[in-house]
């Protein structure tokens, strides 16, 4: 079993206009292991897609306090690509395009990146791999030909994340909101995919805005963060009750003393349900 | 180093020394060259400075040395060392067409007038500077290269063209190629060097493509980073001609170009896509001007550069259009990408437009690698060296998929993954 833990952690962003540095994530806890699957909610804002893209390493996010640990091992100091090759991957919530790369021969150079220079996948292995994930997120071959992301949908991005997901088999998986974009069949497909990930050799983390999602993807725990931390962890019932009840009134039993973005509109929610 | 003017007081009757078996034209043309070049300079170029190049450095003229056995089974019908013709392999069903590739040696003798006739128009140009005089003077190797009227040639021509530097030797190189009335081809030339003595090198191509014919003229270029040279690349094109040239420019030392079109007959097509890599401390500054004298005639100019290490990378991309060419139609883009902060890049497109019903544009764009892209594939775990590879690659994609042969595209690809990787 492996363990990704992250312990106290703040993180700090650059105002590019203003340089003033905002800090985002206010001491953040968290226990993943391999064999489980934990999802994360919370208002817009928060710092959900913050948590993993420091997780991942991303050099616009600044660690001021706190540790990230796999298997004991602190990871701040590894780049972004040991990181990767140590087992974590990141389905980012705006996946980039790239012109001139195909999807087909980044997807080898990742996997190859995993294997000794000596012995990369073969192709004929490779392309039987990329054929059934194809198939089993109901991808067009073409997809594996054109260039990565470019022109793609935002369904399709999602859902091409998910490939590379199942080409490369991390060992823990950060989804930040897989299920944004994508119609009620796409969402099926993404969800069947992550799932034929399930294994105790394999530990997702997926941030979404809707309960919907775990409805195909069982999470085990459920963390809500607000203003930066996890204020509480549940598990899948607590997402049903947030869906219900919106943030406003977790915030206000927890005393939490924050601003959402659509007070108004929570406060009218509110009103209704009482 | 020796400058041209006193290169050519050094060394008064190497226009004879170094092409002793020239009939009495050219042995008298080469002369007068040489003494018309002592008062001309060396063209100047916006942001390339080459004065300190040794360009004109003479060296004797050694023997012939042995030929690697293994230069006869290349795969191109083509081969050349130096001033030697290695190979030149030609279907029987192309000679019967009528159909010439022959050396410039062969080319004095068994085409004798035919070969005059182009010679002649390759420097006729009343105002010669410098580096057209030394070519016209010394040219000591080449080949002749001519498709006859209507001929179509069926798979590409491919040609190997090594300069010898495995001991000290001038390599100046003339290739000829002349496309008749509504002929078709396809040419794809490589052009590296064979040992590692410092040498100097130029090499010149004219092309020559008639009414109606058409030519996809393909090069890549891998000197040595010991050889200084300058490559001059001009086609000339007559009504509804059609030229697509393609420079991968990978050589490793200091290197001037000058790639031109000039569009003399209506509806005339060139597009010249320039791909170049930098790196070392080397400098490589490339002049691509496509010039439309006619009407409706289209010029489209590509050029795509990555600098790497400390190296410098010009590019003037010149769009002329001169008066009268109405409806002419002048397009330019010219890109760099640096890899290091120690680099310089230059992309200057000049615009010279003499007449108003035409469109003509350009786009520039100078810049680093995208951090997001960058960010994107090492969060998939590729090394920062494997990821800029790749970026470079898909930088260069536009122009290296088009390149139509595939041992070319694929040789360019595998150099640019190791300059990055040696990087
Ligand atoms: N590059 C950036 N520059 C400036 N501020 C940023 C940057 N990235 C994030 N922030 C700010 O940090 C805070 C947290 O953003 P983050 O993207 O982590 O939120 P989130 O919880 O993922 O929200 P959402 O649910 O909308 O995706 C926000 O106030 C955001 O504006
Ligand atoms: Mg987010």
């Amino acid at each position: 079993m492996d363990k990704l833990e992250i312990k106290n952690l703040h993180v700090c962003i650059e105002n590019e206009e203003t340089k003033q540095r905002d800090e985002i994530l206010k001491g953040v806890n968290l226990l993943l292991r391999t064999g489980e699957t934990h999802a994360i909610m919370g208002p817009n804002g928060t710092g959900k897609s913050t948590l993993s893209e420091t997780i991942m390493g991303n050099p616009k996010y600044q660690v001021t306090e706190g540790e990230i640990l796999l298997n004991g091992h602190n990871i701040l100091q590894d780049s972004v690509d040991q990181r990767a090759r140590l087992g974590l991957f990141l389905a980012m919530q705006y996946p980039v395009e790239i012109k001139g790369i195909t999807n087909a021969e980044f997807m080898r150079a990742a996997i190859n990146a995993r294997r000794p220079e000596k012995s990369p996948m073969s192709i004929r292995e490779f392309l039987s791999d990329l054929d059934q994930n194809l198939a089993l997120l109901n991808m067009p071959e073409s997809m594996a030909d054109r260039y990565l992301n470019e022109g793609f949908s935002g369904g399709e991005k999602k859902r091409n994340e998910i490939l590379q997901l199942m080409m490369i088999r991390p060992k823990f998986a950060i989804l930040d909101e897989i299920d944004s974009g994508l119609d009620i069949d796409a969402l099926k497909v993404v969800a069947k995919g992550v799932n034929t990930m399930a294994s105790p050799d394999f530990g997702t983390l997926m941030i979404t805005h809707y309960q919907r999602l775990l409805n195909y993807i069982h999470p085990d725990q459920v963390h809500v963060m607000m203003d930066g931390r996890i204020v509480k962890t549940g598990d899948a019932s607590l997402a049903e009750k947030l869906e219900a009840e919106g943030y406003a009134g977790l915030r206000d039993e927890l005393g939490i003393q924050v601003d959402l973005v659509d007070d108004d509109q929570i406060a009218n929610q509110g009103g209704q349900a009482s | 180093m020796t400058t041209l003017a006193q290169s050519i007081e050094m060394h008064t009757d190497w226009p004879a020394r170094l092409l002793p078996q020239a009939p009495k034209w050219l042995a008298e043309f080469r002369a007068d060259s040489w003494q018309q070049a002592l008062n001309q300079q060396p063209p100047r170029f916006p942001k390339i400075d080459y004065r300190d190049w040794p360009l004109f450095d003479l060296k004797a003229i050694p023997p012939h040395i042995d030929v690697p056995g293994n230069l006869v089974r290349k795969a191109q019908a083509v081969v050349t060392l130096g001033r030697k013709t290695i190979k030149i392999d030609l279907p029987a069903d192309l000679i019967a067409q009528g159909v010439v590739v022959c050396d410039l040696e062969e080319a004095m003798t068994t085409r004798a007038a035919l070969f005059e006739k182009y010679f002649r128009k390759c420097f006729s140009n009343k105002a010669q500077d410098g580096l057209a005089l030394w070519q016209a003077a010394l040219v000591n190797s080449g080949l002749f290269i001519y498709i006859p009227k209507n001929v179509h040639l069926s798979s590409a021509l491919k040609i190997l063209q090594l300069q010898d530097s495995r001991q000290e030797e001038n390599f100046i190189n003339l290739m000829i190629i002349v496309l008749e009335t509504g002929a078709q081809a396809e040419i794809s030339q490589e052009v590296s060097t064979l040992g590692d003595c410092a040498n100097a090198a130029d090499l010149r191509t004219v092309i020559f493509a008639d009414a109606d014919s058409t030519l996809t003229y393909t090069v890549l270029d891998t000197l040595s980073a010991k050889t200084s040279a300058h490559i001059y690349r001009k086609s000339q094109l007559d009504q509804d001609a059609r030229v697509q040239s393609t420079f991968v420019e990978m050589n490793q030392g200091n290197v001037v170009s000058e790639f031109y079109s000039d569009l003399l007959g209506s509806g005339s097509n060139a597009e010249t896509k320039v791909v170049a890599i930098t790196a070392g401390k080397q400098t490589q500054g490339i002049n691509t001007k496509i010039t439309n004298y006619a009407r409706h005639s289209v010029g489209n100019i590509v050029q795509h550069g990555v600098l790497l290490d400390e190296s410098k990378l010009v590019f003037n991309g010149i769009g002329r259009i001169i008066k009268g060419a109405h409806a002419a139609y002048s397009q330019q883009e010219n890109r760099l990408l640096m890899l290091s902060e120690f680099v310089q890049g230059d992309a200057n497109p000049i615009l010279l437009i003499d007449e108003n019903d035409v469109i003509a544009g350009h786009a520039a764009s100078i810049g680093q690698v995208d951090r997001q892209q960058l960010y994107y594939l090492l969060s998939r775990g590729l090394t920062k060296s494997k990821a800029q590879s790749l970026l470079v690659k898909g930088f260069l994609a536009e122009s290296l998929s088009e390149i139509s042969d595939k041992a070319i595209a694929d040789y360019a690809i595998f150099l640019i993954e190791r300059s990055l990787f040696n990087g």
